[in-house]
């Protein structure tokens, strides 16, 4: 599909795009105005719907768009509302958590929609140029989102070390891009003479195993640009080896911005991941499902990282006394679980990863914002300053125990539902190592179960430092409110959520 | 006919990329370690350009276009990350990467 | 001796040997293209080859107890030495000489030598950024690697890349860097301390195993080569490209260097006032 008949598609991306304009613009006019914090915030949230809308609009298909550089499909639509969610949570939380001067807030707007703009490139980009530019995009708004508390010394330090990582992994995906392309003389992953139609052709002579004929060179250049890419996926999801930052950036950054980051970019970099993979290296057959076209082994691969990266995640989480960093440390083990459903490459694996995905922006997103709450009156985020939160802010509690439970994964709470879905997912996969992936997911919810325990039983079971209430906005009341409620629902009426996951990866109810 | 083929030039790239990679990993300096990413990422540029002569379909430019937007988002990504080297400077009085230790556990 | 007497002196013996090498092939040149008189042609070679004796002795041949008059006889005999030795050079030597240089020439295309020089002026300069003590050589270092791949994107055809090479890579980001640098007045003191490594061997480790799995790709993977790669010029192919099929990603980019611009200017710019509401650092 060319430009012009593209730009069809394309609407809420321009939405957002005048959106990073006009705030900026805006920033500039109410400068004075003492109603600063909520004018701006009600024109971001106008925003927002105004995305929503356009979304909501917006022909449904599967066709490619711009000549080939995005795809519009269910999947894109998924993420895009996902995002959306993601965003409206932050900015409804940003305004009263004393982590952003006011006199600041409309920059911190302009550009989150700037990252918002960059993720959702990255749900739709099938050309390796897009992917490489909606990465960046959402890179570079990050770090500097990361130092917005410039007078912080721990903001700086986080940025640097996100800047410092986030550009050698930037890099290195692009090294493997680069190789991506002189392998198969196209930047387009999908559609006919991408990537993907390329290999299902040449896996024939070139890739196929040494012993049929394969060149031992074509597979591994091929092995190594993949693991090239994938070292720049990983770096976005926080998956091991490529995790190093994000304890730092987490606890750095402003916290309703950790908050955001912790599910938005993670979910992008699923989306990428998921694209990608599937596109280039699994072949649908009639039925419904899928097979691989190469030899390479990428689903163990995966699986084999997505075990340390939960293992690690876990154990380091244990002996961590600030919140942020507990959290960070906990959504590196998210982040595993989620690779557990890429690594089964089959459609009820990826239903799984998107079903889990909404479930975590409730709870984490949640989570986070417990924290800031808490934050805003003891100006620190270790787990001391939770002690006697169960008499203080009985909500605000009660709140983040159900998170928490759900972020273990226990059974009446909509956690359970997708680590559930991932693990049958897997074993469905079948074969002994498939199995052991499972139990090891397993074994690690009942590890993380050990340190979200803590917190909880330093919020009930433990006397408070100090008297002084904690009195927590009616806003926030209400958004935890509203994000506890579909995790309790969701935990024992999972259909919409399966029912929407299937809408959006390959049509059937594969779960 | 001149004897340069593909391979030199992928070579120089592989030995870009490799003292790209050393000056990250041994750099203290946050400036040195920037400018191995740079090295990194003229690495890759080469890579597509030299990929763009010898190996695309004749008029195909997809290589050389990905590389000018390599070197407008690695000059974007430069002026961020040098902006944020900057206020480290004011806060820490120092760049080296091992004594902004604040963030341990 | 006071140190700029010193140097000042070394100064002036530097620019009389060069006035006398420069006149020395001056006046040949003379002699041969404005038909210049021979005796007025061996004169001004006397007077060079004074110049170039003179100097030679200042820095060479200093024990050499030569004043005066003792300096011209000196001279006139240097002369003598080097007339000889240039016509022995071009009456027996020339045809030798001529034939191996041509045949050097056929044996390595000047085009591959012009390769061979950028090539490792490029990982000569990624070599001094890696390995260089001091930050500022790094810097410098870094310069000779773009300039080497600039160089290099010529030999590709890509003559667009080339100059956005110099222009941004040089001229915009090199020099972002050196003011990096200059602002945050590291240099000077312990070079040791300015631009110190960690765990040398294991970089020098990763540096070989990664040169070598890549080279081994290089060389041995089958990359499908074009019969006929193209020379011709790109610019305006280039810019319809950017309009056309690359538009969105175009656009893209421009929305992307505005956040990051007005991104630096935030990270950059002193700390605004805070107000009441926010939480002091």
């Amino acid at each position: 599909m060319d430009n012009l008949t593209s730009l069809r598609f394309f609407v809420p991306e321009s939405v957002l795009t005048a959106a990073v304009l006009a705030l900026f613009i805006e920033d500039l006019l109410v400068r004075r105005s003492a109603q600063r914090e909520i004018i701006l915030t009600a024109s971001a949230v106008a925003w927002l719907a105004l995305t929503g809308l356009a979304l909501a609009a917006m022909p449904a298909g599967d066709v490619p768009l711009f000549g080939g550089l995005l795809q519009q499909d269910p999947l894109r639509v998924f993420f895009c509302w996902l995002f959306l969610g993601a965003a409206l949570l932050t900015i409804l939380i940003v305004p009263k958590s004393r982590q952003i001067s006011s006199a600041r807030l409309g920059e911190f707007m302009a550009l989150l929609f700037a990252l918002l703009l960059g993720m959702f490139l990255m749900a739709s980009a099938t050309d390796l140029l897009m992917i490489y530019l909606a990465v960046e995009t959402v890179s570079l708004v990050s770090y500097v989102l990361t130092s917005f508390r410039r007078a912080d010394r721990k903001a700086n330090e986080a940025a640097l070390k996100y800047v410092i990582y986030g550009g050698v992994a930037s890099g290195v995906m692009l090294y493997g891009m680069s190789l991506l392309y002189g392998l198969f003389a196209t930047t387009r992953v999908t559609g006919a003479g991408g990537i993907g139609s390329q290999l299902a052709d040449v896996t024939s002579s070139l890739f196929r195993a040494h012993a049929f004929g394969g060149q031992p060179a074509a597979q591994l250049s091929l092995v190594v640009a993949v693991v090239f890419v994938l070292a720049g996926v990983g770096y976005k999801i926080a998956s091991v080896p490529f995790h190093m930052w994000c304890p730092d950036v987490y606890e750095g950054a402003p916290t309703p911005f950790t908050a955001f980051l912790s599910v938005g970019p993670k979910a992008a970099g699923f989306a990428v991941a998921i694209r990608f993979f599937f596109a280039a290296f699994e072949r649908q057959v009639p039925g419904g499902g899928y097979v691989a076209v190469t030899e390479l082994p990428w689903p163990a691969i995966i699986g084999i990282i997505s075990a340390i990266t939960m293992t690690l995640g876990n154990l380091t989480a244990i002996v961590q006394t600030n919140l942020k960093r507990l959290f960070a440390y906990s959504s590196i083990a998210h982040a595993g679980y989620l690779l557990m459903g890429l690594s089964a490459a089959s459609t009820a694996g990826v239903q799984a990863i998107l079903v889990y995905l909404i479930v975590y922006v409730l709870m984490n997103v949640g989570a986070f914002l417990v924290v800031i709450a808490v934050s805003r009156h003891t100006g620190g985020e270790d787990i001391k300053d939770f002690r006697g939160l169960g008499h203080k802010a009985p909500i605000a509690a009660l709140a983040l125990a159900v998170f928490l439970f759900s972020l273990t994964g226990i059974p009446p709470f909509a956690g359970f539902v997708g680590k559930y879905l991932i693990f049958a997912a897997v074993v469905q996969k079948g074969g002994f190592w498939n199995v052991m992936l499972a139990v090891i997911g397993v074994l690690n919810s009942a590890v993380s179960l050990f340190y979200y325990a803590r917190i909880i039983k330093a919020m009930f079971l433990e006397d408070a430092l100090d008297e002084r209430p904690i009195s927590v906005p009616a806003l926030y009341t209400g958004v935890l409110v509203a994000l506890a409620v579909p995790v309790l629902i969701l935990g024992l009426y999972w259909t919409p959520l399966i029912r929407w996951a299937a809408a959006a990866f390959g049509g059937g109810n594969a779960l | 006919m001149s004897s340069i083929g593909l391979p030199h030039f992928l070579i120089v790239g592989a030995a870009l990329f490799a003292l790209g990679m050393v000056t990250v990993v041994t750099r203290r300096n946050a400036v040195g370690i920037l400018m191995g990413v740079e090295l990194i990422l003229n690495a890759a540029n080469l890579n597509f350009i030299a990929f763009n002569h010898f190996v695309a379909t004749p008029g195909s430019l997809a290589g050389q276009v990905f590389s000018i937007f390599v070197i407008v988002l690695a000059a974007a990504e430069a002026a961020i990350a040098l902006a944020i080297v900057l206020a480290i400077y004011q806060t820490f009085h120092t760049i080296d990467v091992q004594d902004t230790d604040l963030l341990r556990q | 001796m006071a140190t700029a007497s010193n140097l000042r002196g070394w100064l002036v013996r530097l620019a009389v040997l060069a006035l006398g090498l420069f006149g020395m092939a001056g006046a040949a040149g003379l002699h041969k293209f404005a038909h210049l008189g021979l005796g007025l042609t061996l004169f001004l070679e006397y007077l060079a080859i004074t110049c170039v004796v003179w100097g030679i002795n200042g820095f060479v041949l200093r024990t050499l107890p030569l004043r005066g008059v003792l300096l011209l006889v000196f001279s006139a005999a240097a002369f003598g030495v080097l007339f000889l030795l240039a016509y022995f050079l071009r009456s027996v030597m020339a045809p030798f000489l001529f034939d191996a240089a041509g045949r050097f020439i056929g044996l390595v295309h000047l085009v591959d030598l012009a390769f061979y020089l950028f090539a490792v002026m490029t990982i000569a300069g990624a070599a001094g950024c890696a390995f260089s003590r001091n930050i500022i050589y790094s810097a410098w270092s870094l310069l000779f690697a773009f300039m080497g791949v600039a160089g290099l994107y010529v030999f590709l055809g890509a003559d667009f890349p080339a100059v956005a090479q110099v222009l941004i890579y040089v001229g915009g980001i090199l020099v972002l860097i050196l003011f990096a640098i200059m602002l945050t007045k590291q240099i000077g003191g312990d070079p040791k301390l300015t631009n110190a490594h960690l765990a040398l061997p294991m970089g020098a480790a990763l540096a070989a195993a990664t040169v070598g799995t890549l080279t081994y790709m290089a060389v041995m993977a089958p990359w499908k080569i074009q019969a006929a790669p193209s020379y011709e010029p790109v610019s305006g192919a280039l810019g319809v490209a950017f309009l056309t099929d690359y538009l969105l990603p175009f656009e893209v980019a421009s929305v992307v260097l505005l956040a990051a611009l007005i991104g630096s200017v935030i990270i950059a710019r002193k700390e605004i006032k805070e107000t009441s509401d926010a939480v002091s650092p």
